[in-house]
């Protein structure tokens, strides 16, 4: 583990600071805060303004020291560089460089040559990046980790959530009054390796996670927690845990009038009348809401506690608010009670749900899951001729139930790419159906439409005048969030982006749920771009991954980048297949040669329909993600032998 | 009423609905045309089908394009039910600040 | 037990009413929903769990049905006043054509139940399902063998239960059973209206007067002008030639439904001049003490805060809603019924 907080630099920074009941809430000193809450929980040492200017730097830089503190403690000297994998969850809105050019940056210091890969679904970006460690390792492409993540907080975060009302004038008191939030910051990475089943018994493990999408609203969350709920058991699930072993829970707990009640009623509705006894605190209340980075710190900071004995505080406690949870922990400092299962929540922007479960496991082996086949029941693309722009695009023409208002275009290419592939199947999303049909999609980039837009609101207007509603869509999983909600899609739910193989890694992380996971029936997963200034191609792509068809994903891979080789030999087992499509070099699908991100995952529709033109039985779909991953997937007609 | 009065307030009324049905339409992005915005029509949950981030997102605009901060959460609901109350408030702003110099 | 009494119940606790004025139709078959597409006049923006509002008017843009349409998975319920079930129907397969479409007439087979109040969730969250509290404003969903749609007409929550005629009197039985740590309040459709007329939504069954369209009544939210549907000509023709407009006026004396709308002339008086405009409908007002009218006025006048005389009464315009809806601050995450007296609410009279 390593980590960087509002409580310090380092793991030792955190956990001095924690037991003496240490507040990581300070004034912003970095940026002018006028007419904002100028209170945060941002990193000590970096608070003066001349760490300002380039926030993606600054975000970089702390999450390359955290990652060399993981790894110095974790002492690979056995693992090859290349077989050493970084999953970095963020979801910086400085949008000055594309996010995974930040994950490459720390991949290269950190010397990890296996895949790189982005998560960022807002505020569950570095929980869902634990757990995708998780993935790869069963997938076999690495046989380290270094899974967590790392976000700095910036003006327009600042201005995005004053705006939105929830800001908490002093420093936030979860479950408690006054209600509101406070911002905050930070890095931290785990190194995860698959158990060698000889691990003491108290190594400290992350034995499963869950992901689940509230379809309800972008910013506000479901006031009944099903989203989380749902998250939390298929952590549970994946972990092979009961809820009945959990004796800690480390909540979201924002502190919003909003959060606050819908998480307490998710755990009522997960651990039943053990909810009344269960410890339920919120590091947020001494770490501040570290956005992307809240994931991770939460968790380390859930597993130093574990180590030492203690469960972490909430602090600033007086009096309950309503349907708060009945033991918050409402203490200064932490509380000495003996924990070994615990499980971290964490919501977001879009709907996004996430949970992981962290503890001892004590002698009891991350279980193997069952695999099971996974098949290509539909495609939907979304494209403009010659590779351009997509003229004229109404969303009501596509998913007649969709109110076009203040949709934007990626958003709508993503959405409407996904009805597309709905359709191609046949399937109807209804009923229970809803929660078991899953949702990944690949991009790099914000809808430059809505970020032009902000833009303009906040010259003319500041930042005190900027748009609330263009703000929430400065989250790279707004695409996803608008295409669950207006498809009502509940299941996993998740984006990812690594430039031009974003689509297809999408593809290869949903059919690495989909074989794994019995709480999902199928899922959608592609890519999608908006046209920016200095690339005109826009479209997206979207495959429907389910239980049955008559093409079947053979196999897939991935590795670091320029390595593609060794993911094609992984994914095609040695066996060649008929037809090779790479959108690097063919002209069909890519004739301008932009590394963008729905051109890979429009390389495997092309796939499929080549295989259901006839044209191929067994075809092999390859993209190099330039400095992230290199990507290979096979897909080959059920008939064939 | 003086009939001169009575067109007076109307105007003044007019042309702060106009700015009012701009916003709607240019910030929270309303498919709709200025004249079918009726003044007393629900904002929010039917009507304009506006919700809780429009809400938002027209308090700051109150702000930045007509000058008038709502500050207290209690106060907004009862003055965000119509381009009327809207106009109400507005007008009892200016009114505030015109006794207050 | 007075209409004010059930106003208030209406406004402060929750209230349980029968709901005979409401109809269902239930419109299944491949082709439902280009069947709705026909002869709704507002696009049908609906996923499934919601509602869209809109109204049904005749060949003179009169409108004729209050309409509801609830995208039920593949289906479509529409629940309507001012029309039958068989009505409606037949208006949608009338003008279905060729397409393959059925109705069903929900009304004959189930009854309605409505409750309305600021706390009506918590009441309906007890009886059926904790998920109430999550159910937006124009959502309904399935409980058991009821359908709960969120529809409120009295500007406060508001739910109608379909219910089965057989399992009718054992639903009511609960509801009124929990509902006396609500201080619930049986209340007729009189008081309903009434707190819809307060609230200055339009009644379909008392509004839908000749002469009055979309574009008088400030209904025009519920149509779209991008779309043909039955009526919809006369419509559009009405909003290039529209010269009036509703307004509420406010009175401290009766107002006569019949009499003519003049500007007050200087010092309150009647100006002696030509009417402005005409009465819809006239009420007191429980909750602002004083009358409330419906008039349609010139257009250039139809704003609020202009001195009016109704058949020599003094009343003034003012904007809608003319009340400050509890509902508007009642949130089921903080508060709750049994803790009222805690919880500190604007005044139900706007200043």
């Amino acid at each position: 583990m390593g980590v960087i907080t509002a409580l310090g630099r380092g793991l030792d920074a955190l956990w001095s600071r924690l037991a003496e009941g240490g507040s990581g809430i300070r004034r912003i000193e970095r940026f002018d805060t006028t007419g904002l809450v100028p209170l945060a929980g941002l990193v000590e040492d970096r608070n003066a303004p001349a760490h300002e200017p380039e926030p993606w730097r600054l975000c970089v830089e702390l999450a390359i020291e955290s990652g060399r503190e993981a790894l110095a403690r974790a002492e690979l000297s056995g693992v090859p560089r290349d077989r050493i994998a970084l999953v970095l969850g963020t979801s910086l809105g400085d949008m000055a460089v594309p996010l995974y050019r930040m994950t490459e940056l720390v991949g290269d210091a950190l010397a990890i040559d296996g895949p790189r890969l982005t998560v960022s679904t807002a505020c569950t970006s570095s929980t869902n990046a634990i757990g995708l460690a998780l993935d790869l390792l069963e997938l076999g492409v690495a046989d380290a980790v270094v899974a967590g993540g790392s976000d700095v907080l910036t003006p327009l975060v600042v201005a995005g959530f004053h705006s939105l009302g929830v800001l908490s004038e002093t420093p936030c008191a979860p479950f408690s009054e006054p209600a509101g939030t406070t911002l905050g910051e930070g890095a931290g990475f785990l190194v995860l390796q698959r158990s060698r089943g000889d691990g003491d018994a108290n190594q400290l493990a992350v034995l499963g996670y869950g992901l689940a999408a509230e379809a309800f609203h972008d910013t506000g969350p479901d006031p009944t927690g099903a989203g989380t709920a749902r998250a939390i058991q298929a952590a549970l699930g994946d972990a092979g845990v009961s809820a009945d072993e959990i004796d800690y829970v480390n909540a979201h707990g924002t502190g919003t009038r909003a959060n606050d009640p819908a998480e307490w009623r998710a755990l009522k509705t997960v651990f039943g009348s053990r909810a009344q006894t269960l410890p339920v605190s919120s590091s947020k209340s001494f770490l501040g809401h570290a956005q992307g980075a809240a994931g991770i710190v939460e968790a380390i900071t859930t597993l130093v506690a574990m180590q030492h004995g203690v469960i972490p505080p909430t602090h600033n406690f007086t009096v309950a608010r309503p349907n708060a949870p009945a033991d918050p922990v409402g203490e200064r400092v932490p509380r000495e009670r003996a924990t070994n299962l615990a499980v971290c929540a964490n919501a977001a922007f879009g709907g996004a749900c996430c949970a992981v479960v962290v503890g001892k496991p004590a002698g009891r082996i991350h279980r193997e899951p069952a695999r099971r086949a996974v098949f290509v029941a539909g495609i939907g693309v979304i494209a403009g001729a010659g590779g351009g722009r997509v003229p004229g695009f109404a969303i009501e023409a596509i998913v007649p139930s969709a109110d076009p208002r203040g949709i934007d275009p990626l958003s709508s290419f993503v959405t409407a790419a996904a009805a597309r592939a709905l359709g191609d199947a046949g399937v109807a999303v209804r009923g229970a159906l809803r929660e078991r049909t899953g949702l990944v999609v690949g991009v790099n980039h914000v809808s430059s439409q809505s970020q032009t837009a902000l833009r303009a609101t906040i010259d003319a207007h500041g930042y005190r005048g900027m748009s609330a509603s263009l703000f929430s869509r400065m989250v790279l999983n707004a695409p996803a969030g608008t295409c669950s909600k207006l498809l009502a899609l509940k299941g996993a739910f998740s984006t990812l982006s690594a430039g031009a193989a974003a689509g297809i890694v999408a593809i290869i992380y949903a059919a690495e749920l989909l074989a794994k996971r019995a709480e999902l029936d199928q899922l959608l997963a592609g890519g999608g771009d908006e046209a920016r200034p200095d690339c005109e191609t826009e479209g997206a792509a979207m495959i429907l991954l389910a239980r049955s068809g008559s093409i079947r994903l053979a196999g897939w891979a991935l590795a670091g980048p320029g390595r593609l080789a060794t993911a094609i030999a992984r994914a095609t087992r040695d066996r060649p297949a008929d037809l090779t499509i790479d959108p690097a070099i063919d002209p069909t699908i890519d004739p301008r040669g932009a590394p963008i991100a729905f051109t890979s995952a429009l390389a495997v529709a092309t796939a499929v329909d080549a295989i259901r033109r006839g044209a191929a039985r067994r075809v092999l779909v390859t993209t190099a993600g330039e400095s992230s991953v290199d990507a290979a997937l096979v897909l080959e007609a059920t008939d064939a032998t | 009423m003086r009939p001169d009065t009575v067109l007076a307030h109307v105007a003044a009324r007019e042309q702060i609905l106009a700015k009012l049905r701009h916003v709607l339409i240019t910030r929270l992005k309303l498919r709709r045309e200025l004249d079918e915005l009726d003044p007393d029509a629900p904002l929010f949950g039917s009507g304009f089908g506006l919700d809780s981030l429009d809400a938002v997102e027209l308090v700051v605009c109150m702000d930045n394009q007509l000058g008038v901060r709502i500050a207290d959460g209690g106060l907004l609901r009862q003055q965000m039910r119509s381009l009327n109350t809207l106009v109400d408030l507005v007008l009892a702003t200016q009114e505030a600040n015109r006794v207050a110099h | 037990m007075s209409l004010t009494d059930d106003v208030l119940a209406v406004r402060t606790a929750v209230t349980l009413a029968d709901g005979a004025h409401l109809t269902c139709v239930r419109v299944a078959g491949r082709h439902a929903l280009d069947a709705l597409d026909r002869i709704s006049p507002r696009e049908l923006f609906a996923r499934p769990g919601q509602m869209v509002h809109t109204l049904l008017v005749d060949d003179s843009a009169r409108p004729f049905a209050d309409l509801y349409i609830a995208c039920d998975e593949d289906d479509y319920l529409l629940l309507a006043e001012g029309v039958t079930g068989a009505q409606l129907a037949d208006h949608v397969r009338r003008h279905a054509g060729d397409l393959e479409v059925t109705t069903e007439e929900l009304a004959t087979t189930h009854a309605f139940l409505t409750l309305n109040g600021p706390y009506a969730w918590e009441l309906l969250a007890a009886v059926a399902s904790p998920d109430v509290i999550g159910l937006p404003y124009l959502g309904f969903f399935h409980e058991g063998r009821f359908t709960c749609f969120r529809a409120g007409r009295t500007g406060e929550y508001g739910y109608d239960l379909m219910i089965p005629h057989p399992d009718v009197a054992a639903i009511r039985a609960a509801i009124v059973a929990t509902g006396a740590q609500f201080d619930l309040r049986e209340i007729g459709l009189d008081a309903i209206d009434l707190c819809s007329f307060e609230n200055g939504f339009f009644n379909v069954r008392r509004d839908a007067q000749p002469g009055l369209t979309p574009v008088e009544l400030q209904l025009q939210w519920r149509v779209s002008y991008h779309r043909t549907y039955p009526g919809s000509a006369a419509v559009v023709a009405r909003r290039a030639t529209a010269t009036r407009r509703s307004i509420m006026l406010a009175a401290r004396e009766p107002i006569d439904r019949d009499a003519a709308v003049e500007l007050a002339g200087e010092g309150g008086g009647v100006a002696g001049g030509t009417p402005v405009g005409s009465i819809v409908h006239a009420a007191r007002s429980p909750v602002r003490d004083e009358w409330l009218a419906l008039a349609v006025v010139d257009r250039d006048l139809a704003h609020p805060g202009i001195a009016f005389t109704v058949g020599g009464i003094a009343a003034h315009s003012t904007s809608s809603p003319a009340i400050n809806n509890r509902s508007a601050y009642v949130d089921p995450q903080r508060h709750s019924y049994v803790t009222r007296a805690n919880d500190k609410f604007p005044p139900l009279v706007r200043p």
